[in-house]
């Protein structure tokens, strides 16, 4: 992207495609989802995060975020989510980042005031280890990203063949919301909560 | 994997078919690539690592208990008391790593070989270096760092002890000594001894003056070691004065003599703080130590010409040859004290004789000094009167004779300067010198040519020690005693020290003495076969330094004309006795005359305050010297003010702080000294910039931002607080010399400037004015309040009608605590958030207040305005509260949080008021809920669970919640697909 005359947005989407990246490997560090040994403590904003070390894992979570950045920036990606699968395929947890980019601010972003929202909510995943149930044996995991309308491939060439269609189960009922963080800062607004199947659905 | 791992038991010779089963290796991760790079390799090796120890658990847990795990018990001990511990070994430990490992085999704990946050519970490390120890949480990464005993304690105690006593470095240490201040400071009190001052005063007038000012010690200062015994030094005090002093007294109170017919018996005068207002002041002038330690100043006066270095040449012609050699000579006057006043009583030469302030032979006075003959019976210095005449009936006791030691003592140190140019005075009657010598010369014959000249002339005798150094010639005078002289050439040292008992060596007292007893080192000689290392980690690196040079007649310092003085300051242990703080106070203030004068004296001024207070052990008894400080503990702060100071005003505020920051019971204190260090010479030119600088400050402290302060009335005020000087802020700041001047008169103060003062200076002033300040400001309060309550009438009319004039007075700035806001601002924010008054930001405006509690810490804003909130529950409409909101500049979650107890209003549930409020609140909710729905879910889940929470306690949160849930969860469910798991 060109720096000179970078949008807000763009510059917005650079900041929280990074700051996802980092977020999506604490999600996966704290799920216990691959030994802990598998990640390395960094820091990110000050705050103590961990990254995941093995090549491919970092590599899978890096290019499937960075492959968000053009849409993030238009406002076409409205929800990432990770999700995690049980063994019949059925969402058993999701990590929902919400995402609204202000198309129409056009004054300039305080990124130290962005990196600072942004802090908080590292913060508060860390420790929001407990809400996080252990999950089962031979659970997976994905990262998701739900779109506000599908992005047209003549447009965007290559990349957009890149994402394939999900076909995540869904669930029969309302799901349980459990919010851990939430931002309001021009142009973006940044909401993080938990999905849970409500207490009905585990039971059919 | 479980290839390698079996491998790895192989190679130790305990294939285990257990460890396989026991230990469920973890689905590898990396199993693609095991090597792919350093990461993965290290993984590998950590857990091999970790199998290998298991498989070594198992079978030494085996071996150690066959009983219990042949018959397949699976009790505690097969589990081990250090179960779930393991542990990262960081350097020398004693027991050493190895050991450790083996401890935890046996008891069941881990042992880890590489640090990993994850893996490690306790770090185990007997020592850290100076750079892990300052950041330590770096280090550790949170984990415990514990010394090794606690493992061999636990396993002493065969269950796992806390390790929190065994931590390496302790935080603890510094609260357990505050906690027992505090502790003594609650139950001390009611312990009073007043008996025995009752006894006390009775007898101040039956028994005569002993002992005067023995245990005086005049700060030491100066940089040889060999000085210290007596270099206790202060310059100033004009020591003629006090002098005469002494003599014209003695003179009067010839009556009751003893020896001379001379007394210095001061039959009355009163002796302790109790009873004498000037006791400081007397102390100093009966003290011999005092003199000792005055004596310097009028030596580098008297013999400045000599010192400034263009000394006498008549001693040593072949001056500017090359083949000179120096050598280090030690010159000591025999048991000075005593022979100074024999000298005129020939016939007491031999017999046993003393200097003492006190005659009285049942007395606790103590010794200050005995002649051979006396020493033979055992008496030494320091022994009390009544202790030496039973070892010795017919001792004469003199008392002291100040002007003919200053005689002798000019006598002896002309006579050494003409001999030599180069001298270092130690004490009156002691001096180092650094003498010149062809190869041809003897020193030992100039030795004999002084000692013989200064017999000649004092009639006193004198003995010398000649070294390569100043600790030969030191040591070489120990030897030489009495009268005579002695000469440890280079090639003899060995041979000398050797035989030499380590107390003999300076700066070996009786604790590095019995720790080296302890390894069976009593010689030199034996000390030698020590090494650097092990001296300097047993006795601390600059001792353990110092003794392996000494005990290798290794001595490094020079022999210097002139000493620079590095503290000044008077302390005094003795007779020390306070009724209540005012006599503590009374006391402080004349101490701290007495180091201001000596300040004065020499013409300096110190940065560093250091206050040391003796006070009475616990369960200590009365000492046993009459007057003494007996068994004391020591307590002693430092402040470092920013300008050098030396007058009374601010030494006394200071010092009053210091003293009352020890939360002492003034009846148990025995001894206080006052020093001054880090001197600077004192430049008037300095006083005026202090002067400004108080001046800033204050008017730094009363700039509110809005009124600037008027000159006039920023010196007023300034001149009033500074000599009682309790503003916090200003604590450290320097204050003006001026005493407490008259006050003005009320109508010249200005009443803005009174306002903005921080509350303890505005309450100190009102208490000068008795209470009429407040008085005054109070009734303005009223006017203004009056004013501004008209004025927002109409504002609000403007902007809603429903406001209700209760509630707008609810919400303006309430001017009655301007006067305290100040100590809010930002710069002043205290240091403690406990400090924090929470009535007084209360009172501030709403501004003011959201830019103080944005500064503090969020765990305390949970106490913030639990007043108002009371009553803005019934805030008339749904808008006000969004308004309210918006000038809190807080969420609703937060606002619920800080005023939880307080949202319980009585008022009665069916009323119609209720039915209003209720409806009120709902509809705020239910905007406040589509204000947020869309960015912010995370504020309305928090706001209903604290209403969820809160509800138990408040029909009407109750009432609240149950209204508003159904439209949160529908909202939550059309925006977000679900609905709140609350």
């Amino acid at each position: 992207m060109d720096r000179k005359n970078q949008s807000p947005q763009g510059q917005t989407a650079k900041v929280v495609v990074e700051f996802l990246e980092v977020a999506i490997n604490c999600i996966v560090f704290l799920k216990g989802f691959y030994p802990s040994r598998a990640f390395e403590r960094r820091r990110y904003m000050n705050v103590v995060v961990n990254k995941a070390r093995h090549p491919q894992l970092a590599n899978y979570i890096h290019s499937s975020i960075f492959a968000l950045l053009p849409y993030i920036q238009k406002g076409l990606a409205e929800r990432v989510v990770v999700i995690f699968y049980g063994k019949d395929q059925v969402p058993l947890e999701k990590f929902v980042f919400k995402l609204t980019v202000d198309q129409s601010y056009q004054s300039s972003v305080s990124e130290l005031e962005l990196e600072f929202a942004l802090r908080a909510f590292l913060v508060k995943l860390n420790s929001a280890e407990t809400i996080a149930k252990p999950l089962p044996s031979g659970a997976n995991w994905e990262i998701t990203a739900y779109f506000r309308e599908l992005p047209s491939q003549e447009n965007d060439g290559e990349e957009t063949k890149l994402w394939v269609p999900t076909d995540t189960k869904q669930w029969m009922q309302p799901s349980e919301i459990t919010p851990i963080k939430s931002m309001d800062s021009n142009p973006l607004k940044l909401q993080l909560y938990m999905e849970h199947p409500s207490v009905t659905e585990q039971k059919v | 994997m479980s290839h390698s791992s079996g491998s790895s038991s192989r190679k130790r010779g305990r294939p285990s078919s257990k460890s396989g089963a026991t230990n469920p290796h973890k689905p590898p991760f990396f199993k693609s690539s095991p090597f792919s790079d350093f990461g993965s390799y290290m993984t590998e090796k950590n857990r091999k690592l970790r199998d290998q120890f298991e498989t070594d658990a198992s079978s030494s847990s085996h071996g150690a208990n066959p009983a219990i795990a042949d018959g397949g018990v699976s009790g505690v001990d097969s589990q081990g008391i250090f179960k779930g511990v393991a542990i990262f070994v960081d350097g020398f430990t004693v027991p050493s790593s190895q050991e450790l490992k083996n401890y935890m085999l046996k008891h069941g704990g881990k042992f880890v070989n590489y640090f990993s946050r994850h893996t490690v519970t306790h770090i185990i490390c007997s020592n850290l270096p100076d750079s892990k120890r300052k950041n330590l949480r770096a280090f550790s990464h949170g984990l415990p760092v514990v010394k090794p005993d606690w493992i061999v304690d636990s396993i002493a105690a065969n269950t796992l002890l806390s390790w929190v006593l065994y931590q390496l470095v302790e935080h603890a240490i510094t609260e357990t000594s505050k906690q027992l201040k505090l502790s003594a400071f609650f139950s001390e009190k009611g312990t009073s001894r007043s008996h025995h001052q009752g006894i006390l005063i009775q007898n101040e007038t039956s028994l005569p003056d002993k002992c005067k000012g023995e245990s005086t010690e005049l700060t030491l200062s100066g940089t040889d070691n060999f000085s210290q015994e007596k270099s206790q030094e202060s310059k100033h005090i004009d020591t003629n004065d006090e002098l005469k002093d002494v003599k014209s007294e003695s003179e009067e109170d010839c009556s009751t003599s003893y020896v001379a017919g001379k007394s210095s018996d001061h039959l009355n005068r009163p002796h302790s703080t109790l009873t004498d207002l000037n006791f400081v002041e007397n102390y100093f002038k009966y003290s011999r130590l005092h003199f000792i330690g005055t004596w310097r100043n009028r030596y580098r006066n008297r013999f400045s010409n000599f010192l400034s270095g263009t000394g006498s040449k008549n001693n040593n012609p072949n001056n500017d040859t090359e083949n000179l050699r120096r050598i280090v000579m030690h010159i000591d006057m025999d048991c000075f004290f005593v022979s100074v006043v024999i000298r005129n009583f020939p016939d007491l030469l031999d017999k046993p004789v003393a200097v003492c302030h006190s005659n009285n032979p049942k007395g606790t006075a103590e010794i200050s000094s005995a002649n051979y003959p006396a020493r033979s019976y055992g008496i030494k210095a320091g022994m009390f009167v009544r202790d030496a005449k039973a070892r010795c009936p017919h001792l004469t006791i003199f008392p002291y004779d100040f002007s003919a030691y200053e005689e002798v003592a000019d006598q002896f140190y002309s006579i050494l300067h003409k001999h030599c140019e180069k001298v270092q005075a130690v004490s009156c009657d002691e001096a180092f010198l650094a003498v010149s010598l062809s190869l041809n010369d003897n020193p030992e014959n100039i030795a004999e040519i002084i000692r013989k000249e200064i017999f000649e002339t004092t009639r006193c005798t004198a003995s010398a020690g000649i070294g390569e150094n100043m600790l030969l010639a030191r040591l070489a005078t120990k030897s030489a005693k009495p009268n005579g002289q002695c000469f440890i050439p280079l090639d003899k040292v060995n041979e000398y020290l050797d035989k030499l008992p380590i107390s003999a060596l300076p700066g070996v007292g009786y604790n590095v003495e019995e720790k080296l007893r302890m390894k069976e080192v009593e010689t030199c000689g034996q000390l030698r076969t020590i090494s650097k290392d092990i001296l300097q980690k047993d006795l601390g690196s600059k001792m353990g330094d110092m003794l392996w040079n000494y005990c290798r007649g290794i001595d490094h310092s020079v022999v210097e004309a002139v000493q620079e003085t590095k503290s000044i300051g008077a302390e005094v242990n003795w007779g020390v006795r306070f009724k209540d703080s005012k006599d503590s106070e009374n006391f402080l203030m004349n101490l701290c005359k007495e180091v201001s004068l000596r300040l004065h004296g020499c013409g300096v001024q110190g940065r560093t305050i250091t206050l040391k207070v003796k006070v009475r052990k616990k369960g200590a008894g009365e000492p046993l010297k009459y007057m003494g400080c007996g068994d004391c503990e020591t307590i002693s702060r430092s402040l470092t003010v920013p300008g050098a100071i030396n007058d009374v005003a601010s030494l006394h505020r200071i010092t009053k702080q210091t003293f009352a920051s020890f939360h002492l019971d003034v009846k148990e204190v025995r001894g206080v000294g006052l020093k001054l260090s880090r001197l600077e010479l004192a430049n008037p030119s300095h006083k005026g910039v202090e002067e400004i600088r108080l001046e800033l400050l204050f008017s730094s402290a009363t700039r509110k931002g809005k009124q600037p302060v008027e000159q006039s009335c920023s010196t007023n005020h300034s001149r009033e607080d500074a000599p009682s000087g309790a503003c916090p802020s200003s604590s450290n700041a320097v204050s003006q010399g001026s005493n407490i001047s008259e006050l003005p008169p009320l109508s010249h103060i200005d009443l803005d400037v009174v306002r903005n003062l921080p509350p303890e200076i505005f309450l100190e002033m009102n208490g000068l004015y008795k209470g009429e300040l407040r008085k005054i400001l109070e009734s303005q309060q009223q006017e203004k309040e009056y004013n501004s309550e008209s004025v927002e009438r109409k504002d609000c009319r403007q902007q809603d009608q429903e406001i209700s004039t209760r509630m707008q007075c609810e919400l303006e700035p309430s001017e009655a605590s301007c006067s305290k806001s100040n100590y809010c601002k930002s710069d002043l924010m205290p240091g403690s958030l406990s400090q924090v008054d929470f009535s007084i930001l209360e009172n501030l405006p709403d501004e003011v207040r959201a830019d103080i509690l944005k500064q503090l810490p969020p765990h305390r804003v949970e106490n913030q305005f639990p007043e108002s909130s009371k009553s803005s529950l019934s805030l008339g409409s749904h808008s006000k509260w969004f308004e309210m909101l918006r000038v809190r500049n807080c969420l609703l979650s937060e606002f619920l949080l800080s005023s939880a107890t307080f949202l319980t209003p009585n008022i009665n549930p069916s009323s119609e008021e209720w039915d209003a409020i209720v409806v009120n609140l709902c509809e705020f909710m239910k905007e406040y809920i589509r204000q947020k729905i869309e960015s912010d879910i995370e504020e309305l889940y928090n706001c209903f669970r604290l209403l969820k929470r809160l509800s138990s306690n408040s029909s009407l949160l109750l009432e609240l919640y149950d209204r508003t849930l159904p439209l949160l969860q529908a909202s939550i469910g059309e925006h977000y697909g679900g609905k709140l798991h609350l």
